[in-house]
């Protein structure tokens, strides 16, 4: 039997069926929302009367209608930015939920989101921050200036009426993120893979569905994240349910074959066709990179996603969110089950720079 | 109890939306989400638009008469709607607090 949120995650797969055998009690229903799945669960459940407890459902409603207030606000926001930019800069790239929800999502409020990020080529960037200072947003903090001088986005912009965030990105991931080296983010594999799309009738550019897949993954193996893990489950539930057929899924195996890391970014989708969220045969189109983070890797990695990310167990004194951090780390960044085995204990007795988030 | 009822006659007389809350049409209803008190509000078709006219500069009166152009409704009925809907909106803290309200808190 799954975790709880991983049924709800398959309805957005396969349908609300999957929730037919279940009763949805108070924890249930308290676990999807704190999650971000409540507007997912209340699509699954709304035709159903019986689902649930009548307060139940009214605190999905809730849910529901918060998603879509919030959504709505950080698509005006993003349609307000674009219109400012054009002259500015090349079209925006859109990245992450604000771009998924609009091209994969049957409904954009089903994909939560913290803020929205865009990418913008470097020389323009000092000139969208300007566009942004006009259009009323500001940055509560600085930080380190190094520190966003290195880091993949700089310091975020709040726009204090419309309570939402933003970053805007000069690359994909973080040079300190050792997948950032993979050749397929680089910035001239960036150059190739973006299309030109369309938001709200705006031109703009996204990643294709090979680099969204790959960047997502890559982006969920790099930490243990709590909340946005699932997100990015559900970014690619979609992608795999809407763009399938389209998928070039040998360009996907030949950037993962580039790299030994790359391994790694197949996880996300194993984990899914594991618990068949997706369709088994995803993990058969994956076959000729699966050959090494298997086994009992393979399943200590499953362990923790099952038990951290889908269930979200508490942590304790011992296995603590550090501990966590640095054992889920040492696993995805190791070259065999031995290696980590050998080097976790050493990372968990000294300090490094492990950046635990939740 | 004479401070509230003085200040809600103030709120309804020009009453004002808090705009630190978010709003937006879904599906033909005015939904508010107020993140300071962490509530969610779908508000029915009058309520909605007596929200919308809540600028601080319209009165009550007003905005009865604005829904008399709207709907077929006589004048004294659109003042009991909207008075019953100004008093709900400002019971879920969705309008400015007034003046005497104010000072009921310092004094």
């Amino acid at each position: 039997m799954p975790p709880f949120v991983i049924t709800v995650l398959k309805t957005a797969y396969r349908g609300e069926r999957e929730l037919d055998s279940l009763e949805l009690g108070k924890p249930d229903v308290q676990r999807a929302i704190a999650t971000g799945l409540g507007p997912l669960l209340f699509r699954a459940i709304v035709a159903r009367s019986n689902a649930c407890e009548p307060s139940l459902a009214m605190r999905l409603k809730a849910a529901d209608l918060t998603a879509r207030v919030e959504t709505g606000e950080k698509i005006e926001a993003m349609c307000e930015i674009i219109d400012a930019c054009v002259g500015v800069s090349p079209p925006l790239v859109l990245l992450k939920g604000i771009s998924t929800c609009t091209q994969y999502y049957p409904e954009p409020h089903l994909r939560s989101m913290a803020d929205i990020d865009f990418l913008v080529e470097e020389p323009f960037i000092g000139q969208v921050e300007r566009v942004l200072q006009e259009l009323g947003y500001s940055r509560p903090y600085t930080g380190d200036a190094e520190f966003y001088q290195m880091h993949h986005h700089t310091a975020p912009f709040y726009h204090s009426r419309r309570h939402v965030w933003v970053e805007i990105h000069r690359g994909l991931l973080s040079q300190r993120n050792r997948f950032a080296r993979m050749e397929m983010f680089s910035a001239e594999n960036l150059a190739q893979e973006l299309e030109y799309s369309e938001f709200h009738g705006r031109t703009v550019r996204r990643l294709n569905a090979e680099l969204q897949i790959a960047y997502t993954s890559a982006h969920w193996a790099q930490q243990l994240q709590r909340t946005s893990g699932l997100m990015a489950m559900l970014d690619i539930i979609y992608i795999l349910k809407y763009a399938d057929d389209k998928l070039d899924w040998s360009k996907l195996s030949r950037w993962l074959h580039l790299d030994s890391a790359a391994l790694h970014v197949s996880l996300l989708l194993r984990y899914l066709a594991h618990h068949q969220v997706v369709d088994s045969n995803i993990a058969e189109k994956l076959a000729p990179i699966s050959r090494a983070c298997t086994g009992n890797w393979r399943n200590l990695l499953f362990w923790l996603t099952d038990r951290y990310i889908a269930e979200g167990r508490s942590f304790n004194a011992i296995l603590s969110l550090r501990n966590i951090s640095v054992v889920w780390q040492t696993l995805v960044s190791a070259a065999s089950l031995q290696e980590a085995l050998l080097s976790i204990p050493l990372r968990l007795i000294l300090p490094g720079r492990i950046c635990p988030r939740l | 109890m004479a401070t509230d009822s003085n200040s809600r006659s103030t709120s309804a007389d020009y009453p004002k939306k808090r705009l630190d809350v978010n709003s937006r049409s879904i599906d033909h209803e005015l939904v508010i989400l107020d993140r300071q008190k962490g509530s969610i509000h779908q508000l029915n078709q009058t309520a909605g638009i007596v929200w919308v006219y809540c600028d601080g500069r319209t009165s009550a009166q007003e905005i009865a008469a604005r829904i008399t152009d709207l709907f077929e409704v006589d004048l004294s009925s659109a003042i009991d709607d909207v008075e019953k809907a100004i008093d709900q909106l400002n019971d879920i803290g969705l309008l400015e607090p007034t003046l005497n309200k104010m000072r009921s808190i310092t004094d």
